[in-house]
């Protein structure tokens, strides 16, 4: 269980705090989206979770761990993988396998070990036709799933994501939502999920939503309903969510806001 | 006044065994006023393209004509060229290089023998058009957050009022605030200060709302070029070839196959949202 208990951060005195008072407890297995504008300090949240930073009062506790504790971190960092927003600032070495091997190698595993697991890691997000390429010849969405792999070869529990898909194409982030719902499903992965695409979190189990320093705890059909809250708060509703409002304020049409596809509300039009 | 593109050849590596083939015999035409955007899965070649026309990369073979002027040529010429065109890169950070927000967007206008007041002045325009406020100013560009360096890699860009300007995927990691502004700014140049812009994106939702005409990039081919209703009229052949059209034009091309008769070429849901109202009115009453 990942737990923040009053986190208050700023990262300078003279600045105003990015975080205050933020208490919040997140249980295995779940999957946790957040949101917000910019600058609302979402990837500040972000590097709270593995103690990258480390809050200016309050605490971050990781299976009991408190991220404020040095001897800890070390153990904390295997459990909590961190994927950054652009993969070009987390790949480091010049072949593939390499790069998936990297952690596994700093963690002195045996060699039969690195092996079973770098082939498990690539298999998991289907690039292991890629094994021998140089990741700096490989599309955005595939440097992506590389640096994926690279965590997932680590077994972690936690997984943060600082906007994974912002650089990808709709069907490369079709792709990585498919790889880390499966990865939630058969591992219990536990996902947090930073995003501006609120389409790319349907399946979330709650939705944190950054705003004035807090961070306010919602589902999120209780949000879609309320669109014109999420706007104010430079949050935009899937297009899908904003047409099935508009149409809801013609009485004929009663469309619950669980429909999030075109298919079905095609299907639901057509009844 | 237009930029032409003739027989682009591009590939990367040459001659070593990662050799890979980005562009292959690219013809493209752009009118001066037009906002053109280029569609694209990653890896198609629509940032190599970009950087093709800018000069930034040299083509195999081909040739580029920015206003009459040939720069795959004549390099001297192409110099003045240059100059008429901005470029947003695709990762801010790569472009931001100076302490302080205020001389980040100063650096280009410094160049133009402008007095300090009319620096400031446009200095405080242009970051007043991306959110912005003066504040801004002063604070360190390394500590601002990713959003924010994209403003600010915008802001610097629209502040020199080139004939130009070139987006690399200008919204990625911007809130919806962010986008909507950016997207209204481009139209708003466009129309009043007459600029030509090329915005590549892969998110055609965007883009059919901004852009006159769009094309697709297929595998460093160019393989369909036109407006949305162009684009709808086409759409089976175009999801074969690995396109996603948004949301809502899904929604309206479905309906059409059920029988509905929706008419193609609206750009928003809110014009969708009409659109089926309508359609539902004449279907059951």
């Amino acid at each position: 269980m990942i737990e923040f208990s009053q986190v208050d951060f700023s990262y300078a005195l003279e600045q105003p705090p990015l975080l205050k008072d933020v208490s919040f407890q997140i249980r295995e297995g779940e999957f946790i989206a957040v949101l917000g504008r910019n600058a609302s300090g979402k990837s500040t949240l972000a590097r709270l979770f593995n103690g990258l930073l480390l809050p200016d009062r309050g605490n971050v506790k990781i299976d009991e761990m408190d991220t404020g504790n040095p001897e800890k971190l070390f153990a904390i960092r295997q459990k909590v993988g961190f994927l950054f927003p652009s993969p070009d600032r987390q790949l480091i070495a010049d072949m593939v396998e390499d790069e998936v091997a990297f952690v596994l190698e700093n963690l002195g595993l045996p060699a039969s070990d690195i092996r079973e697991r770098v082939d498990a890691a690539l298999e998991m997000v289907a690039m292991e036709n890629y094994r021998k390429h140089p990741p700096s010849l490989l599309s955005g969405g595939q440097k992506q799933k590389i640096c994926i792999a690279g965590i997932l070869s680590m077994r972690p529990k936690y997984m943060v994501l600082d906007e994974p898909t912002s650089r990808l194409d709709p069907a490369e982030r079709i792709d990585i939502l498919a790889t880390l719902m499966k990865l939630k499903a058969e591992w219990g992965l536990t996902l947090i999920y930073i995003t501006h695409h609120v389409e790319e979190i349907v399946a979330a189990d709650r939705v944190f939503i950054l705003q004035n320093c807090r961070a306010d705890s919602f589902s999120l059909s209780e949000l879609l309903e309320k669109q014109e809250y999420l706007l104010q708060l430079g949050i935009e509703p899937p297009e899908i969510s904003r047409l099935i409002y508009l149409l809801n304020r013609d009485e004929r049409f009663v469309i619950p806001y669980e429909v999030v596809s075109a298919a079905d509300l095609v299907n639901f039009l057509c009844r | 006044m237009s930029i032409v593109l003739k027989n682009i050849n591009y590939t990367y590596q040459i001659n070593t065994p990662f050799m890979r083939k980005a562009l292959h015999n690219i013809n493209l035409y752009s009118g001066k006023n037009e906002i053109l955007g280029i569609l694209g899965g990653t890896g198609s070649g629509k940032t190599t393209l970009l950087q093709v026309i800018t000069g930034l990369l040299t083509p195999d073979s081909g040739q580029i004509e920015i206003d009459e002027v040939d720069i795959s040529q004549y390099r001297k010429k192409a110099l003045n060229v240059f100059d008429k065109i901005g470029m947003v890169f695709q990762v801010p950070e790569e472009q931001i290089f100076e302490k302080k927000v205020f001389s980040e967007v100063a650096f280009g206008l410094r160049k133009k023998f402008l007095s300090a007041e009319e620096i400031r002045c446009k200095v405080e325009g242009a970051l007043a058009s991306v959110g912005l406020n003066a504040d801004y100013c002063q604070r360190f560009t390394y500590n601002l957050s990713s959003g924010e360096k994209r403003r600010l890699a915008i802001a610097s860009v629209l502040a020199l009022e080139t004939e130009y300007i070139f987006f690399d995927e200008p919204t990625a990691g911007l809130d919806y605030e962010g986008r909507v502004l950016l997207l209204d700014n481009i139209k708003k140049l466009n129309t009043e200060k007459r600029i030509g812009m090329i915005i590549v994106s892969h998110d055609p939702l965007e883009m059919f709302s901004v852009c006159h005409r769009c094309v697709l990039l297929k595998d460093g081919c160019l393989v369909f070029s036109g407006d949305l209703t162009d684009w709808m009229a086409n759409y089976e052949i175009l999801t074969e070839q690995g396109m996603v059209f948004p949301q809502s034009q899904q929604l309206v091309h479905e309906l059409n196959r059920r029988g509905w008769d929706m008419k193609g070429g609206m750009k928003n849901f809110a014009e969708v949202a009409a659109q089926i109202i309508k359609c539902y009115d004449g279907r059951f009453h």
